[in-house]
């Protein structure tokens, strides 16, 4: 049995990151209703291994991580015919070929390969560090680094319309 | 730090600058107006990403893993763990308001291009961000001359610059302050901030003196 500070503690958790694990898991989904049953899959699991979750900084990454997983888990025959690492240059091209349609900020977002997005959803929705998101996803904090700059340049040449090679230009001048 | 590098930082992590990326930023013009542009893209990123959460979600996994009916029976002794953790340091430390207005004054300390910025806002962009967090203003306070989205420690928070009669002001919007804070009044290094929960976090007001934080807040209703 948790001593009550230890619950006390876990409620503050849930309070203090509930609602963006649903985003985050609402954007790896797509889907509101799988999105709760995820976080609150999400939170069982927490609150399962809660007792030996001691360093309370970590609280957050370690959360995103079981989020992450518990995505996974439920996906795992879809994931495996997805390529983390979709060709952005064929996204951009595609942007950009029809000016007309006003793309806001969410479809562009929803347009990024998967995993662009969870490096931005989990820096700019998570607050994870770079570090972080390595360990969360595990991968290197280069290839991290490497997604987070390719998703904005890709994000801002899909807003303004232009091609990823002008805006790639800009950055290295 | 030269632009290449500064600006491959920007798109890394636009809001985490060390102290080289901000020296470069107040030297060069166009870098400073490529990491302005970033900023606002990922403030427009944030709010696209913050979908509507389903309403009592918290309280649902609470309910799930049966914390809600332990806490009503336990009340009283949860109650004194409470006071003992935070006699003892255990306490999470985002129950102090103090805390939130020092933290409050030291960004607007060091971001003093806040004020010397001006990017055009649409004409409702503060009464709507203010309703987000059920706030609306009893008295037009005057126009918006900044908006950007930045960090505060573990969230974000949207900080503004209010161009007043009596001089720009701060506002820091904090949605997802979940601390249980009380007011607060701080006053350090020629400001003042005060924070004021709200129906959905919390805002912090930072002025150059008491007089004007006091006459911001009370011009803000809250529901």
């Amino acid at each position: 049995m948790l001593s009550p500070s230890r619950q006390v503690q876990f409620e503050q958790v849930v309070r203090a990151y509930a609602n963006d694990l649903f985003r985050y898991l609402y954007w790896l989904c797509r889907d509101r209703a799988q999105a709760e049953d995820l976080v609150q899959e999400t939170f069982a699991r927490a609150w399962s291994g809660w007792e030996d979750q001691r360093d309370e900084k970590a609280a957050k990454a370690w959360l995103y991580t079981i989020a992450r997983r518990e995505h996974a888990r439920l996906f795992e025959k879809k994931r495996l015919d997805v390529d983390p690492d979709a060709d952005l240059e064929q996204v951009l091209a595609h942007g950009a070929q029809d000016p007309s349609v006003s793309l806001d900020v969410r479809k562009c977002f929803g347009l990024i390969p998967e995993a662009f997005r969870d490096a931005l959803l989990l820096q700019v929705l998570g607050g994870l560090s770079s570090a972080e998101i390595a360990a969360t996803t595990n991968t290197t904090e280069e290839a991290v680094n490497m997604r987070l700059s390719r998703a904005r340049k890709a994000l801002r040449a899909l807003l303004e319309g232009t091609p990823a090679q002008a805006r790639s230009r800009e950055t290295n001048r | 730090m030269n632009c290449i590098d500064f600006r491959r930082g920007v798109l890394i992590a636009p809001l985490q600058l060390d102290e080289g990326a901000r020296e470069h930023s107040l030297a060069c013009a166009a870098c400073n107006e490529f990491l302005q542009r970033q900023r606002e893209l990922d403030a427009g990123l944030y709010d696209a990403m913050r979908v509507p959460v389903p309403d009592g979600l918290a309280d649902r996994i609470l309910v799930a893993q049966g914390l809600r009916g332990r806490q009503r029976r336990w009340m009283w002794g949860l109650a004194a763990t409470v006071i003992l953790a935070a006699g003892l340091g255990f306490a999470v430390p985002r129950l102090s308001g103090e805390a939130l207005a020092h933290e409050a004054i030291a960004h607007v300390a060091e971001e003093p291009q806040s004020f010397r910025v001006v990017t055009q806002q649409a004409a409702h962009f503060l009464d709507d961000t203010l309703a987000a967090q059920g706030a609306r203003l009893g008295v037009a306070l005057g126009e918006v001359t900044y908006a950007q989205l930045c960090p505060m420690k573990d969230q974000k928070a949207r900080h503004l610059v209010v161009r007043t009669p009596d001089g720009p002001v701060t506002l820091l919007l904090m949605p997802d302050d979940h601390g249980w804070r009380r007011r607060a009044v701080v006053e350090s290094g020629g400001m003042t901030a005060i924070t004021i929960p709200t129906a959905r976090g919390t805002i912090a007001i930072v002025a150059s003196s008491r007089p004007q934080a006091l006459a911001i807040e009370r011009s803000l209703v809250l529901s």
